[in-house]
């Protein structure tokens, strides 16, 4: 494996300042900018958690990006930061060039947990976003019923989220951001619960969503092979105190399949380059975290 | 499906046969003189008692003034305990401050207050509804507002994120989160909407079941006090079952097993 594959320089604050990929991303313009980010929590009894440290980040127009990192490294307060449902201590997050402030509903959410609204049939959910949008009822049943027949779930339009399987609940919390139709939308681990079956079929999913509708991606997972699976890069997050550790391009083609690419020779290298590299942090967050408190 | 109907349907066939048993077996008890008449009357005197007043019309009057005062507190009690809920829920300082004062107030028996509400809104029906909706209030407001607690942060937060304004987010989320502990609520007010009415007819009245119960105790027609009592379980079991039937179609999505 070349050594010119990921630029992997550690400890720089604008390691993000480069060309994505050569491939997809190099021409496109900077959709998402996250600037020198740091947040720190305080608890109710006054502990300071630094979560998040001088976090660089850059994700192109189109772009799919997986952030990944040991678990409870602050991916998701980042991704809560860059969706404006919080604030970061100090930094600044910019779209479009725009510096950033709330809620925009150019960004669509897919969170861990499905937050579909359970007293509301399949159809009703997917078409929550344009109602509060305002969009006319006729319209918004159209745009709910051509997505919810594209993704294979005619038929459960009446059915209320208790009546439907984990992927399915996915499903329906994927269409439903769709539906907003917005610019950039960002996951948080958002098959994490699910068993290893529906995970891949719902990554098949995304990475169909994907191509079809080129969206600019933001991903976090703490599985590798998934980020790998998904994403034109990786960025790679390290222990608390968070910040960006090194970003690898992922130069599989596409259109992909999450089955081919688990058996892709280049999978199989990049995932033993940056596990080499993640190992390291999963230790620290494991083992550093309790000696520091 | 077929075989649950005809289970349900086994089960309330028994219940009917227990009922009738009780009651047979009152009316023989009564017959042999084992049970004293004075005391517990008997079931075909009250049925016969029951076709009187309801067929000469003499029962209907107090029958609409409990169930009005009744009904009235009870929707008065409803609303008012959404509505301070909603506004506690939101406004967590006042009632992190008001809430030894819920339930001291709470823990108040009702009866007590009685000559009070007397003095206030007079022995006319003002009083009754006062205390319909007192007893209900407080029923409602607990629930409501644990509930409002309840709110699953995610929901919220998803539609924050949809750009969901304040208005749309109590609308779309808080409200139909709660439902489900307001018809939990409603199950228990239904029953303390009209025993606040009676306990309000009891203290001082000029009409209503309750004054009815009240004025034929006195006259020792124990016959006519469990004609109201019969009466008044019937309207109970009605309150339930459209009660039953309204969860039904709210809560039509909550998962059944």
């Amino acid at each position: 494996m070349s050594p010119s594959l990921g630029y992997n320089d550690g400890d720089g604050a604008d390691n993000d300042r480069r060309p994505a990929t050569a491939g997809q991303g190099a021409e496109a313009p900077v959709k998402l900018a996250v600037r020198n980010v740091n947040h720190t929590f305080i608890s109710a009894n006054g502990k300071r958690t630094e979560a998040l440290t001088q976090v660089n980040l850059e994700v192109r127009d189109h772009e799919f990006v997986a952030i990944v990192g040991p678990s409870g490294c602050g991916k998701s307060t980042l991704l809560n930061i860059v969706s404006g449902l919080g604030r970061p201590t100090s930094g600044e997050v910019s779209l479009d060039g725009l510096p950033m402030s709330g809620i925009s509903h150019r960004i669509g959410y897919i969170s861990q947990v499905d937050s579909l609204l359970p007293w509301r049939t399949v159809l009703a959910n997917v078409e929550l976003g344009l109602e509060i949008k305002g969009v006319p009822k006729k319209q918004r049943r159209e745009i709910a019923r051509s997505l919810i027949d594209k993704t294979g779930l005619s038929g459960f339009e009446d059915s209320f989220p208790a009546e439907l399987s984990g992927g399915m609940k996915k499903r329906v919390g994927i269409i439903r951001c769709l539906a907003m139709d917005p610019e950039i939308i960002f996951m948080d681990e958002p098959f994490g619960a699910l068993d290893v079956f529906t995970r891949e079929t719902l990554q098949d999913e995304i990475l169909r969503i994907w191509q079809e509708t080129r969206k600019t991606i933001v991903f976090v997972t703490h599985d590798l092979s998934e980020a790998i699976t998904l994403a034109d890069r990786v960025v790679l997050m390290t222990a608390r105190p968070s910040t960006v550790k090194s970003q690898y391009p992922i130069p599989i083609p596409r259109p992909r399949s999450a089955f081919e690419t688990h058996l892709d020779p280049q999978f199989f290298e990049l995932q033993r380059l940056i596990w080499k590299d993640l190992k390291s942090e999963v230790i620290k967050a494991q083992g550093g975290g309790s000696e520091k408190f | 499906m077929r075989n649950f109907s005809r289970g349900e349907a086994g089960v309330m066939l028994l219940r009917a046969l227990l009922v009738v048993l009780l009651a047979a077996g009152w009316e023989l008890g009564v017959r042999r003189k084992l049970i004293d008449p004075f005391f517990f009357s008997r079931p075909s005197l009250i049925l016969a008692d029951l076709n009187k007043i309801l067929v000469s019309g003499e029962i209907l009057p107090h029958l609409k003034i409990t169930l009005k005062e009744a009904f009235i507190g009870l929707a008065a009690g409803t609303v008012s305990g959404i509505v301070v809920a909603f506004v506690l829920g939101r406004l967590e300082l006042l009632a992190r401050v008001l809430d030894p004062i819920m339930v001291a107030l709470y823990g108040i028996p009702k009866l007590a207050l009685g000559p009070l509400f007397i003095l206030w809104f007079g022995v006319g029906i003002k009083s009754k509804i006062f205390m319909s909706a007192i007893m209900v209030f407080f029923l409602i407001f607990f629930n409501t507002y644990a509930g409002y607690r309840n709110v699953d942060r995610s929901l919220v937060n998803a539609v924050r994120l949809m750009g969901g304004s304040g208005g749309q987010i109590l609308r779309k989320v808080i409200l139909p989160s709660c439902v489900p502990w307001i018809l939990a609520g409603l199950r228990a007010a239904l029953g303390a909407s009209l025993l606040g009415a009676l306990v309000g007819e009891y203290i001082g009245a000029e009409a209503g079941l309750g004054w009815m119960i009240q004025s034929a105790g006195g006259m020792y027609d124990t016959t006519r006090v469990m004609s109201c009592i019969v009466l008044l379980t019937a309207i109970m079991a009605l309150g339930n079952v459209g009660l039953k039937i309204t969860e039904k179609r709210l809560l039509k999505w909550q998962p059944t097993e």
